[in-house]
């Protein structure tokens, strides 16, 4: 197979195997090799809807995600000679993606960028202006994540918002799988405990069982 | 009745919101322009372990695609501010006077004296702007690929190339479109569909009330700027003499007449102890029904009202509370509650603009529930009362509808004509000519 990856062989002569049919070590040892722009083109394709799902989660949808999303990639890319075993692009992926989050979390921390614009109010995240109830909530719901430890955030979002099992939790956060279950657990709880308590997430889910018309 | 939410609904409801929001669908373009980013970048990564003669392989092919990355790669517009300092997105016109904010492209803003803006996202086609307080003129070059957005509360207009004033009030959650050349959409928070909008209309957005309306600008009376009846009262507005004229009621056996009096004859000193007691507890009790309409809380609204007494808020609410209350009564359901206070409304405040604007809502309360005939009926009758009102358009069109169904197509033709005299640009022109058509 990796025959098919080196760019010695003319096009003209021998079709080339199409990268996009490649399994994800394939893909690495191609990147490793040849830096193709046309394999890098299959790795965006492939997951930047994965890494900029996972920045909207852990971060809130904002206009930073795009650049972080860059980031991410350009990350990978100088850190692909470490990745031992080719065919866990998606866990190194999602691993790189949570730490730059967590720099971004502290770096925002330290600017006040978590949840004060400039003049001091609450940016609205940018989900359709129509769902007015939803918004409200996902103001409160990031409120809320703002005020847990980093760790418990991350696990908390990649676990139950998406979904990720709990080694690849594990793995991404670089801790063990007790840690990652006991982190997740407990960012559950306090998320459940302070979103009771909030009227805008109230509001929202009556609204969505039913309650209010 | 509420239910308590149990733990896991909560944390279902929140995650599932939270993951709609993480994997919302990407803009392609922005997808490709992301794709063509990192490309671009890589190439300008050394590649650390490839031999020489490798990187010297790749180097020509390299460069052409970087080239071709910077080539297309589309460059956000600029913009320049004048009258006023930039403070980061944030555009603030002074109290003294006004601000233009102009546009790489050519399109540009003028904002009025007091009115901030905020710059959210400047792309190559357009940008995404939100208006925090006041009002702008703009004006969008229209070109082969525009995509402006502007912002006002929860309302959205999207522009391709136009011309128009635009002003949000966030103190009354108010806002006033008035397009002037082009078309453009506006996204409400009442509805799914986008409204279009061509030259000549204006759109009125009333976020407590939970109303738009779009109404022809030419059939206002010149000069004449101010809100409809609705939306001033919205605002805390005047109420036409008539609604003073009518709150006798006892203020001791009534908890809402004292208030009411008090309350709208605003500025008159009574003297009495009572009535600046039920003046205060009148104000209170205001402000909590439009938080409860402005958050959707209709049914919590109609019960705080019925533990007051229908009976007495129907003789002695002012036309505001009213109106809140009819319009709660509406969304749940209860049309028969929001009749009385409509009939409520046109018996005590008869002859005002709220007595008008009731006989429309009764209009539409009854061609909703299928009582055409009685519709058409209300309909006549604001059109009699306010024959150039602010719903006159509406209210035209709703009787060409009822019309046509009770009486068939050559009935409501005949209506569609007149519609189409007096609004031939209106938003119900295109069923008035389809019904000419048939």
């Amino acid at each position: 197979m990796a025959s098919h990856l080196l760019p010695r062989t003319p096009a003209h002569q021998v079709a080339r195997f199409p990268y996009d049919k490649l399994g994800d070590a394939e893909l690495v040892e191609a990147i490793r090799r040849t830096r193709d722009p046309a394999v890098l083109g299959v790795v965006w394709d492939r997951y930047a809807e994965l890494v900029r799902s996972v920045l909207r989660g852990v971060l809130g949808a904002d206009a930073a995600i795009e650049d972080l999303l860059q980031d991410v990639f350009v990350a990978v890319l100088r850190g692909i000679d470490t990745v031992r075993d080719g065919a866990r692009l998606r866990g190194f992926l999602i691993g790189v993606t949570v730490r730059l989050a967590v720099l971004e979390l502290r770096r925002r921390k330290i600017r006040r960028w978590v949840t004060l614009s400039p003049d001091g109010s609450v940016p609205d995240p940018p989900i359709p202006p129509r769902d007015v109830e939803g918004r409200e909530a996902l103001r409160s719901f990031y409120r809320i994540l703002d005020q847990m430890a980093t760790r418990r955030r991350l696990a908390f979002v990649l676990r139950h918002v998406h979904g990720l099992e709990m080694l690849e939790v594990a793995e991404a956060l670089g801790v063990s799988e007790s840690t990652a279950k006991r982190e997740a657990a407990r960012g559950k709880e306090q998320v459940t405990r302070l979103a009771m308590r909030d009227p805008a997430i109230q509001h929202y889910l009556e609204i969505r069982r039913g309650d209010h018309p | 009745m509420k239910a308590v939410l149990d733990e896991d609904r909560v944390t279902a409801g929140l995650t599932e919101l939270a993951r709609r929001q993480a994997t919302l669908p990407v803009d392609p373009d922005l997808h490709r322009a992301g794709r063509a980013r990192f490309l671009a970048q890589a190439l300008r990564e050394p590649a650390r372990q490839a031999p020489r003669w490798r990187a010297a392989w790749w180097a020509a092919p390299a460069t052409a695609v970087a080239v071709a990355a910077w080539m297309l790669w589309p460059r956000a517009l600029r913009y320049e501010v004048k009258g006023s300092e930039l403070d980061g997105p944030y555009v603030s016109a002074p109290l003294s006077s006004p601000v233009d904010v102009t546009f790489s492209e050519g399109t540009s803003l003028h904002l009025d004296r007091d009115a901030k803006l905020r710059i959210e996202e400047v792309r190559s086609d357009g940008a995404r702007v939100l208006i925090e307080r006041g009002k702008m003129a703009v004006h969008v070059v229209h070109r082969a690929r525009t995509a402006w957005v502007f912002v006002a509360g929860p309302f959205e207009v999207r522009v391709m190339g136009t011309r128009f004033d635009l002003n949000w009030d966030s103190t009354a959650q108010t806002v006033d479109l008035l397009l002037h050349e082009g078309s453009l959409e506006v996204m409400s928070p009442f509805g799914r569909s986008p409204i279009a909008m061509r030259a000549g209309q204006r759109f009125l957005g009333d976020l407590l009330h939970r109303s738009t309306t779009v109404v022809d600008a030419a059939e206002r009376a010149p000069g004449s700027a101010e809100l409809p009846p609705w939306l001033a009262a919205g605002q805390g507005g005047s109420v036409g003499s008539p609604e003073t004229a009518e709150t006798s009621a006892d203020p001791a056996t009534n908890p809402f007449a004292a208030a009411n009096s008090a309350d709208e004859l605003a500025g008159e000193a009574t003297g009495r102890t009572s009535g600046a007691r039920s003046s205060r507890a009148m104000g209170a009790r205001r402000a909590s029904w439009q938080k409860l309409l402005a958050s959707g809380q209709f049914a919590a609204l109609v019960s705080d009202a019925e533990s007051r007494g229908i009976a007495s808020c129907l003789s002695g609410c002012s036309s505001i509370d009213l109106r809140s209350l009819a319009d709660a009564a509406r969304y749940i359901g209860q049309s028969e509650l929001a009749e009385q206070c409509l009939y409520a409304l046109r018996r005590r405040f008869a002859r005002s603009d709220s007595s008008a604007a009731a006989a429309f809502l009764l209009g539409r309360t009854f061609e909703a529930s299928g009582a055409l005939g009685t519709a058409e009926t209300w309909y006549d009758t604001y059109l009699a009362e306010t024959p150039s009102g602010e719903l006159a358009a509406e209210a035209l069109a709703g009787k060409m509808r009822a019309a046509e169904k009770l009486r068939g197509r050559p009935a409501g033709a005949a209506i569609a004509r007149e519609y189409l005299r007096r609004y031939p640009t209106g938003v119900h022109a295109g069923v008035a000519r389809r019904l000419l058509a048939q």
